[in-house]
């Protein structure tokens, strides 16, 4: 099947290039490569300096004489959860 | 996912996280089950909760280093959020100082040797460990744009959802001699690849494929020059419920050493259907897109375990159908 895909970056909606087959090419890889990582406003969260394991927060905690915030799920937090 | 977009957006919120607390994330499905000081310390908090007993111990908690539960939340209004974090600072307050001034708990190093091997797992020796970004596409006016809040009735299934991938010492020297001399990845490799990383995992944890949905792998490695190697293909992967059919391109380079220095992937294609437990997908055939990099070891959020690797034999030995 042949498919004629052109890449473009939502936060400009600039084109990058245009496809033919395969979708992806030197050409568009990079463009590609960047269009699927999180974005700024997806990252607000992430100023928040987690520690992705409870032991290491309690170290730091009792070294600095602070409360832990731990938030736990099924699943990490800072993974596909 | 929620959360993310709710309290921990909200700067008041974060605010008190950076200057009041050591913020830490972790995950419950092992901690609750290993057996070991980690997983001790983490039971006598969460039963000194509601979550107390046998089930899942989800939710956000506010302890003190020597392990006093000051608060328990699991309600992601913002303003309940801030009376549970504002409850817990004053029970914290009320503590004497032989809980809270700094060096008053001594917490020691845990001893690697003596966590429980079934539950814990860390980044193989000498091997890699690339973190994966993924987002649902879709096609406008023949372009490929990343899609919105608006193009999808789910909350959070149009951000951009990570995880990791493992790969082993052994592994990445044969994957090497493979795109030396050009040939397939390794069958190993490849079936981790799809089986455990090729899923639509924008709606949470998905279930792995199986070995027989399978269907389709034509992943070949060639060399650019002495120092890079570029990786292409196509797969497919389908069961009788949902399917990824996608293009696969990559860029590997090595230093002198034959260290991996990039390991950048791309995959492309239409999926289809969801997994048990993450409902929700785009009706038919839509673009979906998975982005691959080399994690950086130094930090702690990139040696987090992929998703997938519950059971770590299953997840290494991907070639086989257990």
């Amino acid at each position: 099947m042949k498919r004629f895909l052109i890449i473009s970056l939502i936060s400009g909606g600039s084109i990058f290039s245009s496809l033919t087959e395969p979708a992806v090419t030197p050409e568009n890889f990079e463009a590609l490569h960047q269009l699927m990582q999180p974005r700024a406003d997806e990252l607000k969260w992430k100023t928040i300096p987690w520690h992705s394991n409870l032991w290491g927060a309690r170290i730091e905690a009792a070294e600095k004489g602070k409360p832990i915030y731990l938030w736990e799920m099924d699943g990490h937090p800072l993974g596909c959860t | 996912m929620r959360d993310r977009l709710s309290s921990f957006a909200e700067p008041e919120i974060i605010k008190l996280l950076q200057d009041k607390f050591v913020p830490a994330t972790d995950n419950d499905w092992y901690n609750r089950r290993r057996k070991d000081e980690l997983g001790t310390f983490f039971m006598s908090v969460a039963n000194q909760g509601p979550r107390a007993g046998s089930g899942t111990k989800q939710g956000h908690y506010i302890i003190s280093p020597s392990g006093k539960l000051l608060g328990y939340n699991n309600n992601r209004d913002n303003w309940n959020r801030l009376k549970f974090i504002n409850d817990a600072l004053e029970k914290w307050a009320a503590l004497p100082e032989s809980e809270t001034k700094p060096g008053a708990i001594s917490v020691p190093v845990l001893d690697k040797s003596k966590l429980d091997p079934k539950y814990h797992a860390e980044v193989p020796e000498g091997g890699l460990a690339l973190v994966a970004s993924e987002r649902i596409l879709k096609r406008v006016d023949g372009n490929l744009v990343a899609c919105t809040a608006e193009d999808h009735d789910h909350e959070w299934g149009h951000l951009a959802a990570v995880d990791r991938m493992w790969i082993q010492k052994d592994e990445w020297e044969q994957l090497l001699a493979v795109g030396k001399d050009g040939g397939s990845m390794p069958d190993r490799l490849a079936k981790r690849l799809i089986r455990y990383h090729l899923l639509d995992f924008t709606r949470g944890e998905p279930s792995a494929w199986n070995l027989d949905d399978v269907k389709v792998i034509d992943l070949k490695l060639k060399p650019l020059a002495d120092t890079s190697f570029e990786l292409s293909g196509k797969v497919l992967v389908s069961d009788d419920t949902r399917g990824f059919e996608a293009d696969v391109s990559g860029k590997i380079e090595v230093d002198s050493q034959e260290r991996a220095t990039r390991f950048d992937m791309v995959v492309v294609g239409d999926h289809w259907g969801h997994s048990e437990f993450t409902g929700g997908s785009r009706p038919g055939k839509a673009p979906l897109g998975i982005a691959f990099q080399l994690g950086d070891l130094t930090k702690s959020e990139d040696r987090i375990r992929p998703q997938a690797s519950h059971w770590l034999q299953g997840y290494w030995e991907a070639e086989k159908q257990f």
